[in-house]
């Protein structure tokens, strides 16, 4: 997996969102979950990143539930443990292919996320021609994150020690004088690191390296995603029952 | 309110990113002329990028519902570098909030960017600067700006989100969304027009010079 | 030779009254290492601003190989003079150490290639060999430091001026960066600027020191007699190198005979060896 050019991953990704979001066969949507999934067990994920899946998927569980209550006409009706439940079997068969829809575009997103580098994206992010501007920004925001996470956390510490979070009123002064702090250092940091960019021959145009074309390499090591595609698409036209 | 990964059929996700896009290449091009008069233009929406993406990751208790939330962020990114550079910094926020939070996704992309990029900051700015026409002292108009900025996301996220709810009627799937989401986010949009108004009061007296330039260029886009 | 003057140039922030430099003179020799020491607001990052061409003196003016550095263009200046910040998370903007260090080449034009191989042995020269894919956020300060000085050797610059180098490092990591520094003097003649307010480090690592206070220079000359002339030391703000300090103590309330100063462990020793008559 770590082979495999983003470039190529992010195509992948791509093609596989797009037979999903045309896809009525629940089953194809459950095999590409279950795909993902198994891929993503491949990547090994840090246990926390796991809590990312859990509002889309709350989304998904949403969506479903509304469809399935009021999905429209003709409505039937269901006991369950003995409460009369009214339903909508239309909305059943729309709610359950939306929430499978979500399901697996998210778990396909996830993999893709787990398995490729902000540098590595900003660079399939550059070849996909995305302006030069937002891949610069991206990659600079990308670079502070922790720099500002780490300071303004320290300044809502500060402020917690000093009972500035009591409650909503307290809490509400205590973030906008965080915020104000935070972008202020941010400007004065900006100025600094401009004079840094300068010194090294920035003019003031935003800039993106273009990364080097694919190879026969690239192509090579991205066989088992072709395949992938070539089964994927099999499933989705039908010639290829997976059960 | 970010739109998930495959809650958009593919023509509509398409339909709004094409919306996106050709608004991008707008920002595109008012990021390139104002980093003519402004070069120290790319660190500044780096850092403040990050800045802004973090401080939006903050929770605060909301009042009277017992819950916390999160501010948009949009409103204040508008306020700060007008609206079109706003779009960009919406876009990357995006791109980070999926990579790092699983919030949205590569296929509603266009479409949360268009609800909070565009949307959010064109009627950030449209509600300042009638405020402003109209004499509502300043912070005022930034409060009212960031509340109808931050509400402005949510209705047009619903306006997404209505084809794919079940109901009779397009503008009833609409209403419904609405006003499940309003209970909730109107007290966050009111928490977030305050925080706003704080923090840009701050920015303007610590750095009232580099207010003006930026707020200079804003004016021009 | 002097490769690069500061001719009586004063400079005051906007906003402020009071000037940062006030009309201060100073020469950099080809080839030396040349520390700057003064107490906080004493002027010397201002300075070093100004021998890079960051910042214009309102009058006066700085001149490099005796050209004024406003006749060079911005590229070719900042490629001769080097300048590397105290914060290293102002200088490090890239969201790797690879991609940061080739910023400056690509910038002067080298292709992604050959900015690649520059870029790993300018990590190698500050002892990072292999941090090229790391992320810049998951390195500790004193290797943020190191990459932030790769980041301006890999464009070869004729002069390195360092902003408190030593700033925020533990005192192993500060002592292996300045003998890197003294190494690349020595190797590739680069003349180095150095400000800081650790007089120790001076003591051990300047040819010659120039002590500022209030945007001037008080006193100039070769370490071992600035560094001596406590008066001018502690006028400035500045202690003398704690074992001058003891020196001097034993000199004025224990009568020891002494002429000079040591300034270093190495003198000190010496020093007090003469003084016990090589006794064991």
């Amino acid at each position: 997996m770590k082979n495999i050019d983003v470039r190529l991953k992010l195509l992948f990704l791509i093609f596989i969102l797009l037979l999903g979001s045309a896809s009525t066969r629940p089953q194809f949507l459950i095999f590409t979950a279950c795909f993902f999934g198994c891929l993503i067990v491949f990547t090994r994920p840090p246990l926390r990143s796991f809590k990312r899946l859990l509002i889309p998927l709350t989304f998904a569980a949403i969506f479903f539930l509304a469809h399935f209550f009021f999905g429209g006409a003709p409505m039937e009706t269901v006991t369950i443990l003995g409460q009369l439940i009214r339903y909508s079997p239309q909305g059943f068969v729309m709610g359950r292919l939306l929430a499978l829809r979500i399901a697996s575009g998210v778990l396909a997103f996830f993999w893709f996320a787990q398995s490729s580098t902000l540098t590595q994206i900003n660079g399939a992010m550059t070849w996909l021609r995305v302006p030069a501007p937002v891949v610069a920004v991206l990659s600079m925001t990308w670079r502070y994150l922790s720099v500002y996470e780490e300071e303004i956390c320290r300044m809502r510490q500060a402020r917690t020690l000093r009972l500035g979070y009591q409650d909503w009123r307290s809490a509400a002064v205590s973030t906008a004088a965080i915020g104000g702090q935070a972008v202020v250092r941010a400007f004065d940091h900006s100025e600094r690191t401009y004079r840094a960019m300068r010194i090294r021959g920035f003019d003031g145009r935003a800039t993106a390296e273009r990364p080097k074309p694919l190879t026969v390499t690239h192509f090579r090591h991205a066989i088992p995603l072709f395949t992938a595609a070539v089964l994927f698409l099999a499933l989705y036209v039908g010639r290829w029952q997976v059960w | 309110m970010h739109l998930p990964e495959g809650i958009l059929p593919a023509a509509q996700a398409a339909g709004w990113a094409g919306a996106s896009g050709i608004m991008l290449v707008r920002a595109v091009k008012e990021y390139r002329k104002t980093e003519k008069k402004i070069p120290e233009l790319l660190p500044m929406m780096g850092i403040l990028g990050a800045a802004v993406f973090v401080m939006s990751m903050l929770h605060i208790p909301v009042p009277f519902t017992g819950t916390s939330a999160h501010m948009v962020g949009v409103p204040l990114a508008a306020l700060l570098v007008g609206p079109w550079l706003a779009i960009i910094l919406s876009l990357v926020a995006l791109i980070l909030q999926a990579l790092l939070l699983g919030e949205g996704g590569l296929g509603p992309l266009g479409a949360n960017v268009f609800a909070m990029g565009v949307a959010g900051s064109f009627a950030t700015i449209a509600v300042y600067r009638s405020a402003l026409r109209v004499r509502v002292p300043k912070p005022a108009a930034i409060f009212l700006a960031a509340l109808i900025g931050d509400l402005a996301v949510y209705v047009v996220s619903a306006l997404q989100l209505a084809p794919v709810f079940p109901g009779q009627t397009f503008f009833a799937q609409w209403a419904v969304l609405i006003l499940a989401f309003l209970p909730l986010q109107l007290p966050v949009a009111l928490l977030e027009g305050f925080i706003t108004v704080g923090i840009l009061n701050y920015v303007t007296q610590s750095r009232p010079a580099l207010v003006k330039r930026l707020q200079q260029a804003e004016a021009e886009q | 030779m002097s490769i690069l003057t500061a001719q009586d140039i004063t400079y005051t922030y906007p906003g402020t009254n009071v000037p940062a430099l006030d009309r201060l003179t100073l020469t950099v020799e080809t080839g030396e290492i040349l520390f700057l020491l003064g107490v906080n607001g004493s002027g010397k990052t201002t300075l070093l601003h100004h021998l890079n061409g960051l910042l214009r003196p309102g009058s006066g003016a700085v001149s490099l190989h005796g050209m004024l550095l406003g006749r060079y263009r911005e590229k070719d200046l900042f490629s001769k003079v080097g300048l590397v910040f105290q914060d290293p998370n102002d200088q490090l903007f890239a969201p790797t150490v690879e991609e940061d260090v080739m910023y400056g080449p690509r910038n002067l034009g080298e292709d992604g290639e050959k900015a690649r191989e520059m870029a790993a042995e300018a990590l190698a020269t500050v002892g990072l060999a292999g941090f090229g894919p790391r992320e810049v956020r998951t390195l500790s300060y004193g290797q943020k430091k190191r990459a932030a000085l790769a980041g301006i050797l890999v464009m070869d610059p004729e002069v390195l001026l360092l902003d408190e180098p030593t700033a925020g490092i533990d005192p192993i990591g500060a002592v292996r960066i300045m003998e890197l520094v003294r190494a690349l003097n020595e190797s590739k003649q680069l003349t180095v600027v150095v400000t800081t307010h650790d007089v120790d480090l001076a003591a051990v690592f300047a040819h010659r020191v120039c002590v500022l206070d209030k945007g001037q220079v008080v006193r100039t000359g070769p370490a071992a007699e600035v560094l001596s002339d406590a008066a001018a030391m502690r006028k400035a703000g500045l202690r003398l190198p704690r074992i001058a300090h003891l020196a001097e103590i034993l000199r004025d309330k224990d009568d020891v005979d002494t002429e000079t100063l040591p300034l270093t462990i190495g003198q000190a020793r010496k020093w007090i060896k003469d003084r016990l008559g090589n006794k064991r």
